[in-house]
């Protein structure tokens, strides 16, 4: 998942609305560090960018499933005046600012910017001279804080996926790769890169040595640049297509044969459409993570895993019309 | 494993007038129990059990369910049903829509079952089936069978799980099917174990080294006197059985002792007159075990058949099986058990063969060296051809195999005891006279309460022989491995990892966590061998049957045969 969730489409008619109740959320996430704030205020703009038909009023909005008296009655004052004055405020609040940018380089979150904040770094300038408060992550965050920023086009990522291709290939034929994300969403562009991979012999018994042969593969090739952590199953990194082009960040991860699809669809989102996707799954009695789909018992235990060969089987079982990775976005 | 008994259906969520709830109870497979509407949300039934058990298996006959889910409750508490099987999928959405294969068979072992309520004792269970694929069909069950442990009967004491150790089953009240051949291979242990006291006496003057593999009831003389003459390990056994267990058997055994030397000296005279048949042939063996007073492998060939009863063909036989799996595997077990064998899930002291199916599995290597490792040809054989075969002839090791074979055929019918532990020959009662003593013993029992003093005299003796073998272990573990660091690869099974770690440290050497470069030696497979390399050129690649080698021979065994 990228540090920046994508703004709303400039082509909705409502566009003007999620973008400030998507800013309003940035700040409950990164000042206030209100989590359930954050949500509805993304939720909000989720079911405001999949409208068809421009709203014209609070009471109108407030029909709409995820707006209540609160918002409706920010789209009135956005209506009225074209501007947000809590918005405003926010914007004027050097504070926020800084803490808002601080939590854009990769590594830093929330908590750590306002403490870094609180010490006084408030640029990133002043942030490179005072490294020894960093881990590594965030040291590399920071030194390729442009980079990462830069929107991955959609073609540079296709390259990027020909060429672990070809790496796995010579490591293990077996092995499977999935570029899940936006990209697989169909977007045109990326904040990341993430990678799932599996091999139909990784079944539950962990070989611990797989992740680190394919990691040591693609840093052997040049691809991989720089590891910000590697576990078993999990690395996170920056790669670089070639000399001279930007570095990205690069995820990958390590799923076991059988929680493959549950991991796909997890980890190509959206994560709106994650979240709606779980919400059926127990109505209809099954619980879904990126792990399994299970259902659930008469007392709440969640059963065996259900097995499971493609991700439509898991629409499937949860009675869900399928949606195509590029219909998962909203 | 026993079945438990259902005693009668408590509650059901619905049945259908044909295919009514107590279906599940008839062993018929043709009888079902269905829901009264098609497209019901949950179909449930509640069984109520004879007893209150430990449910440690349980198989389902589906009838057109998509999921079943298994709850226990105990009926004496208003406590909720806890979950004792997660719902389990018995159809995939699109059987379910197709309606095929809609009386899927699942068998759910131990492992499979919700901790801890596998353990607990249940009396009520409840049966949660849904559909949610198909609203346009009845479903229900066809069968359900709930298993309990065979090997642990219902009512056992408390002790029965403490460690490894072989408790000897209580007499069962109840019949079941395993605990029949158990009970008998039980009773004709003991009186055998009587008889071996006199060897015994007439031989305690001579303090030799017990056999290893002799499980036998009074051995009291010499390991009376050991426990005497050492007390430092005795000392350290305190540490796994608490004082009460063990000092009331020691004046119980000798009591017991006593009075089973009376008699037997009895019956002695009586059966020395009636037979003699055995006699000469024991005797004969008297002769060959003076030459080789510890160990011996062969018996000399006699012109004469030997024979015994058939359910006592295999006696003295504890096995252990490995690499095969069920159905075949209970098959194995009925059968040995019929011919007298006793049967033990894991390798310990007491255990003489091994049945395995392929080399190299965890139980082969460990048992390897230390017992008889043979192939399960040879108990069906011998049920078959109703003889004792040579074990050497079935051996699965190659090495074995160039041995000369070790024993007798033994045929049914009564002859003299021969006993494969070849150990314990010293004595010269023929198998008659045991017979005799058996017979005589168990009448006795049976009017006395010695009984139960009885059985505490054999656990008590079981355990000391275990464990004077543990002490010389432990007390020769050298350290052969010492400082030197091992990596063990993630590519072996759980449990070979686990006892390559095992041995690495017992030996005193070091596991690294990460293939480093400290490391020394990575024990790993073929394939994965050049991958360990980049990390370090240094270290050396094993693989992993030179640390069983090490640890057979109990040295530092020559890396070069191993190297990958």
């Amino acid at each position: 998942m990228g540090k920046r969730k994508a703004p709303a489409d400039e082509d909705t008619p409502n566009h003007d609305f999620c973008e400030f109740l998507l800013e309003l959320a940035e700040y409950e996430k990164n000042v206030s560090r209100n989590i359930h704030k954050y949500n509805a205020y993304r939720k909000a703009a989720s079911v405001l960018s999949a409208l068809p038909t421009r709203i014209t009023s609070g009471s109108q909005a407030k029909k709409l499933n995820g707006i209540g008296e609160k918002i409706a009655k920010k789209i009135d004052e956005f209506l009225a005046t074209g501007k947000l004055q809590k918005l405003e405020n926010i914007q004027n609040d050097s504070k926020n600012a800084a803490i808002n940018l601080l939590t854009r380089v990769s590594g830093i979150g929330p908590a750590k910017a306002q403490s870094l904040v609180n010490e006084g770094i408030t640029t990133l300038e002043q942030l490179d001279k005072h490294k020894d408060k960093l881990n590594h992550h965030q040291i590399i965050g920071l030194k390729y804080f442009d980079d990462f920023e830069k929107k991955i086009p959609r073609q540079e990522i296709t390259e990027i996926e020909t060429v672990i291709q070809k790496h796995l290939r010579q490591l293990d034929p077996d092995i499977q790769i999935t570029i899940c994300g936006s990209y697989r969403r169909g977007k045109d562009e990326s904040g990341d890169i993430d990678a799932l991979i599996t091999h139909p012999s990784y079944l539950r018994k962990k070989n611990k040595n797989t992740l680190k042969n394919v990691v040591g593969a693609l840093q052997k090739c040049g691809l991989i640049t720089e590891t910000l952590s590697l576990g078993d199953t999990k690395f996170m990194g920056a790669c670089k297509l070639e000399e001279g082009s930007v570095t990205r960040r690069l995820d990958i991860r390590l799923t076991p044969y059988d929680q493959f699809f549950c991991a796909v669809l997890y980890f190509t989102g959206s994560d709106m459409f994650n979240k709606e996707m779980r919400a059926h799954a127990l109505e209809a009695g099954f619980t879904l993570n990126e792990y399994s789909l299970r259902p659930v018992g008469s007392t709440g235990v969640p059963g065996e895993p259900v097995e499971i060969h493609s991700e439509r089987d898991i629409f499937d079982f949860i009675g869900y019309p399928f949606k195509t990775p590029e219909e998962r976005s909203r | 494993m026993p079945k438990i008994k259902v005693d009668h259906i408590v509650s059901f969520s619905s049945e259908d007038p044909v295919h009514v709830a107590n279906n599940v109870l008839s062993g018929d497979p043709a009888k079902k129990w269905k829901c009264k509407e098609a497209g019901e949300r949950s179909a449930t039934v509640v069984l109520q059990l004879e007893k209150a058990s430990v449910i440690s298996g349980i198989d389902i006959g589906n009838e057109n369910s998509a999921y079943i889910e298994v709850l226990v409750t105990r009926s004496g508490t208003s406590d909720d049903f806890k979950v004792l099987l997660v719902m389990s999928s018995f159809m995939t959405p699109l059987e379910a829509r197709q309606s095929t294969n809609i009386n899927k068979v699942r068998m759910f072992v131990q492992d499979q079952l919700s901790k801890p309520e596998c353990e607990q004792k249940w009396d009520r269970v409840k049966i949660v089936c849904t559909q949610p694929f198909n609203r346009h069909v009845q479903y229900g069950l066809s069968f359900i069978t709930l298993h309990t442990s065979g090997d642990k009967p219902n009512g056992a004491p408390v002790q029965t799980t403490i460690g490894k150790f072989a408790v000897r089953p209580e007499s069962p009240d109840s019949l079941s099917a395993g605990s029949l051949f158990a009970r008998r291979a039980e009773l004709k242990k003991e009186p055998l174990s009587a008889a071996a006291a006199i060897r015994e006496a007439s031989t305690s003057a001579s303090p030799v080294a017990k056999p290893k593999l002799k499980i036998n009831n009074n051995s009291h003389n010499s390991d009376s006197d050991s426990e005497t003459k050492k007390p430092q390990p005795r000392n350290r056994n305190e540490l796994l059985y608490s004082k009460d267990e063990e000092e009331p058997n020691e004046k119980i055994d000798k009591i017991i002792e006593k009075k089973q030397n009376e008699v037997k000296e009895k019956k002695n005279k009586e059966v020395k007159s009636q037979k003699k048949t055995g006699e000469s042939s024991k005797r004969k063996n008297d002769g060959g075990e003076s030459s080789s007073p510890k160990k011996k492998n062969k018996v000399v060939e006699k012109p004469k058949e030997k024979r015994k009863p058939f359910t006592d063909l295999l006696r003295g036989v504890t096995l252990v099986i490995s690499g095969i799996q069920n159905p075949d595997r209970a098959n194995l077990r009925t059968l040995a058990l019929e011919m007298g064998a006793k049967y033990k899930s894991d390798w310990d002291n007491t255990c003489t063969h091994l049945i395995c199916a392929f080399t190299n599995t965890p139980k082969f290597n460990q048992v390897k060296g230390k017992g008889k490792i043979v192939k399960k040809t040879w108990i069906e054989e011998c049920h078959s051809q109703r003889k004792r075969l040579p074990w050497r002839r079935f051996c699965l090791d190659k090495s074995d195999s160039k041995k000369a074979e070790s024993e007798d055929e033994i045929w049914e019918e009564i002859a003299e005891e021969k006993k494969d532990d070849s150990t314990d020959e010293e004595g010269y009662d023929d198998t008659k006279m045991q017979k005799r003593i058996e017979e005589i013993q168990a009448k006795q029992k049976d009017k006395e309460k010695t009984k139960k003093l009885d059985t505490f005299s054999q656990d008590t003796d079981e355990e000391t022989i275990a464990i004077s073998d543990d002490d010389e272990i432990s007390k020769k573990l050298p350290d052969f491995l010492d400082f030197k660091t091992f990596f063990i690869d993630e590519v072996f099974d759980e449990d070979i990892t686990k006892m390559l770690e095992r041995y690495v440290i017992a030996y005193k050497g070091v596991v690294a966590e990460n293939p480093s470069t400290d490391v020394d030696f990575f024990i790993t497979s073929e394939d994965n061998a050049a991958n360990l390399k980049n990390y370090n050129s240094n270290a050396v690649c094993l693989r992993p049957d030179w640390l069983w080698d090490c640890h057979n021979s109990q040295k530092l065994v020559s890396t070069a045969e191993y190297v990958l």
